[in-house]
């Protein structure tokens, strides 16, 4: 079988000699320079805007990973809270007993400004605002609850 | 050129040396423009897809990568241009071009293959030259692109077969087939 190919391939080559009488057809001059001409301008262009196939998934890399950093911070944003409280009824009482002492802190303190009790005017700030500090707090686990 | 000549000119065009792509055409262009004459049987057909030819060529010499023949890719491609211009002008329903005023018009712009010095020699080949183009034209698209991707490409029938992508016993019955016909048809007109 592979004999009978390569036999016939010669035999092909062979009469492939016919074809040298077949009439040379040359472009023209004008005709290769246009051509030549025209493959340096396309080079020129490619080199100008990089590697096309290059360029493109360049770009679609970049919308993708737009895309998903959007998506993937909406998603994040929209999660909700994730609370850890080992034991929520205990951690109530605690804030319930602080909110209880911080009110009765504020209203002696009050009482004291107001109500003509024992007013010791130097120390009135810093007790006000360790009290007001002390209530951010208490809203601040509030908050976290 | 030489195969180390060829691969120095490609790794240049590849880094779009204008120089080289310049040389590139001028080197293949009279093969190319051959075969796509013989093809399309139109000069200007066959311009235009040299042209194409050579611009697909430069957009992709990036990729391509010097493992099997320039030649057969090159070819490959402008082959291609044909076949899919000859299907585009058979869907249109165009006819397509007479052989003959083809070849007379390629016998102003051609040379023969007779001796110089001997004006009776070259008057017998030039007429045997001009009825095997006309023989030539008669065959059918399949035959006529096999013989003549072989004539003016000088890849081997090997190559040939895998450019087309049919078995190399297929690309040889073939042009036996268009070589016979060919025969044939110039015995009948002797």
């Amino acid at each position: 079988m592979k004999d009978g190919v390569s036999d016939l391939e010669r035999i092909v080559e062979q009469e492939m000699q016919l074809l040298r009488a077949l009439p040379a057809v040359t472009p023209s001059r004008a005709c290769v320079d246009r051509v030549a001409a025209a493959v340096v301008r396309e080079a020129a262009r490619a080199t100008g805007r990089g590697p096309r196939p290059l360029a493109r998934a360049r770009l679609a890399i970049s919308v993708a990973a737009a895309v998903f950093l959007a998506v993937g911070l909406t998603a994040v944003s929209r999660w909700p809270r994730v609370v850890t409280c080992a034991d929520p009824e205990a951690t109530l009482q605690d804030w319930a007993a602080a909110w209880d002492e911080s009110s009765g802190r504020l209203a002696r303190v009050l009482d004291r400004r107001w109500a003509g009790g024992e007013y010791e005017p130097t120390n009135e700030g810093a007790e006000l605002e360790e009290l007001f500090d002390d209530l951010q707090q208490s809203f601040d686990r509030l908050d976290a609850l | 050129m030489d195969e180390a000549g060829l691969d120095e000119l490609l790794r240049r065009a590849r880094a779009r040396d204008p120089e080289a792509l310049t040389r590139l055409v001028e080197f293949y262009s009279a093969r190319v423009f051959g075969l796509l004459y013989r093809l399309t049987r139109t000069r200007d057909a066959a311009e235009d897809l040299l042209q194409e030819t050579f611009l697909r060529v430069v957009r992709a010499l990036g990729q391509y990568e010097h493992v099997g023949k320039f030649e057969a890719w090159l070819f490959r491609i402008a082959a291609n241009l044909a076949r899919d211009r000859a299907r585009a002008q058979r869907r249109r329903g165009a006819a397509v071009p007479a052989g003959d005023r083809d070849v007379d018009e390629a016998r102003g712009a051609g040379q023969h293959a007779g001796r110089p010095g001997d004006p009776e020699q070259g008057l017998v080949d030039r007429e045997q030259g001009e009825r095997l183009a006309r023989a030539v034209a008669r065959l059918s698209d399949a035959e006529r692109e096999i013989i003549l991707l072989r004539h003016y490409s000088e890849l081997s029938f090997r190559e040939i077969a895998d450019v087309l992508g049919v078995p190399l016993g297929t690309a040889l019955a073939r042009a036996h087939r268009a070589l016979a016909r060919l025969r044939q048809e110039l015995a009948d007109r002797d």
